[in-house]
C-alpha cells in the first residue's frame, strides 16, 4: 500500500522528504489528518497513540493513503474523534517540550513499525 | 493441565551471605546478583536497593515489576524462550515469593514516568506499595539503541526474578493455589449445562514501549493466539511496555492475572472457562480490523456464550475494546469490557476514545486523570531527574515550600489495570 505521512515531527521529515509537513503541534497534526480523512484519504495508522504520555507529546506522525478513495466512515468518524479526545484528554496540560528530543525518537520509531505492519 | 503455585509467605526483605529465607523474611545476596546480572549484554553498572511497605521511599522510573519464582517440578522453567529453552509452560508446580517483588528502574527515554511510592497517599493507589521490593536500578552501556536498551532492561528483570527466585525452592509453602482446566471437549461433558466464556486479552503491540511478549515473540508479530491460562499465570507473558504507567500490565500482573484466577474461581460453578485469546492491539487501521474480525471468529469456534474483553493502555486501544465487543455481540455472545477511564479532573468527561452501541456491560478500573498529592520522600530510588516529570505540568501543580506534588493517576505504576490487579475499586451509591 502506498502512503504519505503527515507529520510535524522534524526527524520523520527528515527521514521522508515527500512528507506532508505540518506547521504546529499534535493537535495541528490531528486536524490535518482529520479534514483529509474527510476528503476522502484512507486511514493507515491511527491518529491517536496507545499510551496517555503521548498524548503530550509535541510531535505526531500519521500515515494515510497517497490515493484518494470513497470516504470510510468508520476511518472518519475515528479521525474526527482523536481531535476531541486530544483536546479532553490534554485538559490544563500543555506539550512536554522538556523531553522533545525523546519524544522525536519515539515517534520516528513508532512510524516505522506503523510502516513494517502496513506492509504486511 | 494442572498449575500449583506454592505460596512462600514473604513480609521483610534484608541483604545476607545467601539467597533464602528465614521465617518470612526474604535474604538477598546483593553481591551476587550484581555479579549475575551484570553478564547481561548491554549492562554497565546494576544498583540493588531494597523497598519496604511503610517506608517513606519512592521509586522512578519504574520499568517493569516480576514476582520471583523457581519452578520445581514441570516443563518451561524460568521464562520459556526468553531466559530458558522453548518449553510449554502451564503445568507442574512452581513456589513463589508471594509478597516479594522485583522492580526493574531504567530510564529509556526522559519522559518516562512510573512511580511507585511506598508511604502515604501515593501508596494507596499502587499495589506495589505492599510488597517488600528489591529495586534493580540498571545503567547501560554508552551507544545502545532504545531497543537494545529497552530489550537489556527486560531481561534483566527477569534474571533478577529468576535468580532471587531460587531462594524460595526449600523453602517452606505456606498456602497452594491450584488451577487445573483439561480440554474444551473434556469440560463440557463435565459442565454441559454452564455457559462457555473465553476470556481476551488485548496486548499493546506498536512498538518501543509498546510492546508485549508471549513465550518471546512480540505481540505484534501474531495474529490473535489461544493459550491454556495456566501459561499466563506461569511466565508465558512478559511486558514490554513501559509508558502508560497506571495501565501498562507489568509482567507482575500477567503472573497474577486476575481475571484469569476469578474465572478459575467460578469455572464450574456458575461458568466454564474455555480459555484465554491474546490480541494484539495493533497501530493500522486494517490490522485493527484484521485482528478484531479474528478473535470474534476465535471465541465463536471455541463456542463462547460469553467474552470477558480486557484492554491495556488507552487512546487507540479504545477502538480495538469496542470492535472486539460489536463483532462479537453480533455473533450471539455477550461480553463484558473491562478498561479504565480518562475522563478528566472532576471524573464527567467521555472515558473512552470509542464507543460501540453494543458495549453496554463495561467494568471500570478507574480514571486516570484523577488528580493525586504525593507527599516529599525521604529516600528516592531512580532518577531523581525523573521526579519533575511527576509534577502536573499545570499552574499550583508543585510546591516547592513542603516539596509536595500534585500528579495525575496515570503516573503510578499499576494504578489503573485493566485486567484488575490493583488496589482502585467502586462503590455503590
Amino acid at each position: 500500500m502506498s502512503f504519505q505521512i503527515v507529520t510535524n515531527n522534524p526527524q520523520v521529515i527528515k527521514e521522508f522528504p515527500s512528507c506532508l509537513e505540518v506547521e504546529g503541534d499534535i493537535e495541528a497534526v490531528l486536524r490535518r489528518v482529520r479534514d483529509l480523512v474527510y476528503e476522502g484519504y484512507g486511514l493507515i495508522s491511527m491518529p491517536l497513540p496507545a499510551s496517555l504520555k503521548l498524548l503530550y507529546s509535541p510531535v505526531r506522525s500519521v500515515l494515510i493513503t497517497s490515493e484518494k478513495q470513497e470516504v470510510n466512515p468508520v476511518a472518519a468518524e475515528i479521525a474526527g474523534n482523536s481531535v476531541l479526545t486530544l483536546e479532553r484528554t490534554r485538559g490544563q496540560r500543555g506539550p512536554d517540550l522538556r523531553h522533545r528530543s525523546d519524544y522525536e525518537k519515539l515517534d520516528y520509531i513508532l512510524v516505522q513499525q506503523a510502516i513494517a505492519e502496513s506492509r504486511r | 493441565m494442572k498449575l500449583e503455585l506454592q505460596n512462600v509467605k514473604i513480609t521483610d526483605l534484608e541483604f545476607g551471605p545467601k539467597m533464602d529465607v528465614v521465617g518470612e523474611k526474604l535474604i538477598i545476596d546483593k553481591e551476587l546478583l550484581r555479579e549475575k546480572l551484570l553478564k547481561v549484554p548491554g549492562v554497565k553498572e546494576i544498583k540493588i536497593d531494597l523497598a519496604k511497605p511503610g517506608e517513606k521511599c519512592r521509586i522512578i522510573p519504574v520499568k517493569d515489576v516480576i514476582e520471583p519464582r523457581v519452578k520445581v517440578e514441570g516443563k518451561g522453567k524460568g521464562f520459556p524462550g526468553v531466559t530458558a529453552e522453548v518449553e510449554p509452560c502451564g503445568d507442574g508446580v512452581v513456589k513463589v515469593l508471594k509478597g516479594a517483588a522485583v522492580v526493574t528502574i531504567g530510564d529509556i527515554v526522559g519522559f518516562q514516568e512510573g512511580v511507585i511510592d511506598m508511604w502515604g497517599e501515593g501508596a494507596k493507589w499502587t499495589p506495589f506499595s505492599k510488597t517488600c521490593n528489591i529495586v534493580v536500578d540498571i545503567t547501560p552501556e554508552a551507544g545502545l539503541h532504545p531497543h537494545e536498551h529497552e530489550a537489556t532492561c527486560r531481561l534483566v528483570g527477569l534474571r533478577a526474578s529468576e535468580l532471587i527466585g531460587e531462594a524460595a525452592r526449600e523453602a517452606e509453602a505456606q498456602e497452594s493455589e491450584v488451577y487445573e482446566l483439561e480440554d474444551n471437549h473434556a469440560e463440557r461433558k463435565k459442565y454441559p449445562d454452564l455457559p462457555g466464556v473465553v476470556y481476551v486479552e488485548m496486548l499493546i503491540s506498536q512498538g518501543l514501549l509498546h510492546d508485549g511478549y508471549a513465550y518471546g515473540v512480540n505481540t505484534s508479530q501474531i495474529l490473535p493466539t489461544i493459550i491454556h491460562p495456566n501459561e499466563e499465570l506461569d511466565n508465558a507473558i512478559i511486558s514490554g511496555n513501559c509508558v502508560a504507567a497506571c495501565d501498562k500490565i507489568t509482567t507482575y500482573q500477567h503472573q497474577n492475572n486476575k481475571v484469569i484466577k476469578d474465572l478459575f474461581k467460578l469455572h464450574g460453578k456458575e461458568i466454564n472457562f474455555l480459555g484465554v485469546i491474546l490480541a494484539p492491539e495493533m497501530t493500522t487501521l486494517d490490522g485493527k480490523l484484521r485482528v478484531c474480525d479474528y478473535t470474534a471468529k476465535l471465541c465463536k469456534l471455541l463456542g463462547a456464550e460469553g467474552v470477558i474483553i480486557s484492554e491495556e493502555g488507552y487512546g487507540n486501544p479504545d477502538s480495538d475494546l469496542v470492535m472486539i465487543c460489536s463483532r462479537c455481540e453480533k455473533m450471539g455472545m455477550k461480553t463484558v469490557l473491562i478498561t479504565d477511564e480518562c475522563s478528566g479532573w472532576d471524573g464527567m468527561s467521555q472515558p473512552l476514545t470509542d464507543t460501540a452501541a453494543e458495549a453496554v456491560a463495561v467494568i471500570s478500573t478507574g480514571n486516570v486523570s484523577h488528580v493525586v498529592e504525593l507527599e516529599k520522600a525521604d529516600r528516592v530510588l531512580g532518577d531523581s531527574e525523573a521526579i519533575a516529570n511527576l509534577a502536573g505540568g499545570w499552574a499550583g501543580a508543585y510546591n516547592p515550600e513542603d516539596g509536595t506534588m500534585k500528579c495525575e493517576l496515570n503516573a503510578v505504576i499499576g494504578a489503573t489495570s485493566e485486567i484488575g490487579y490493583h488496589n482502585a475499586t467502586v462503590e455503590l451509591y
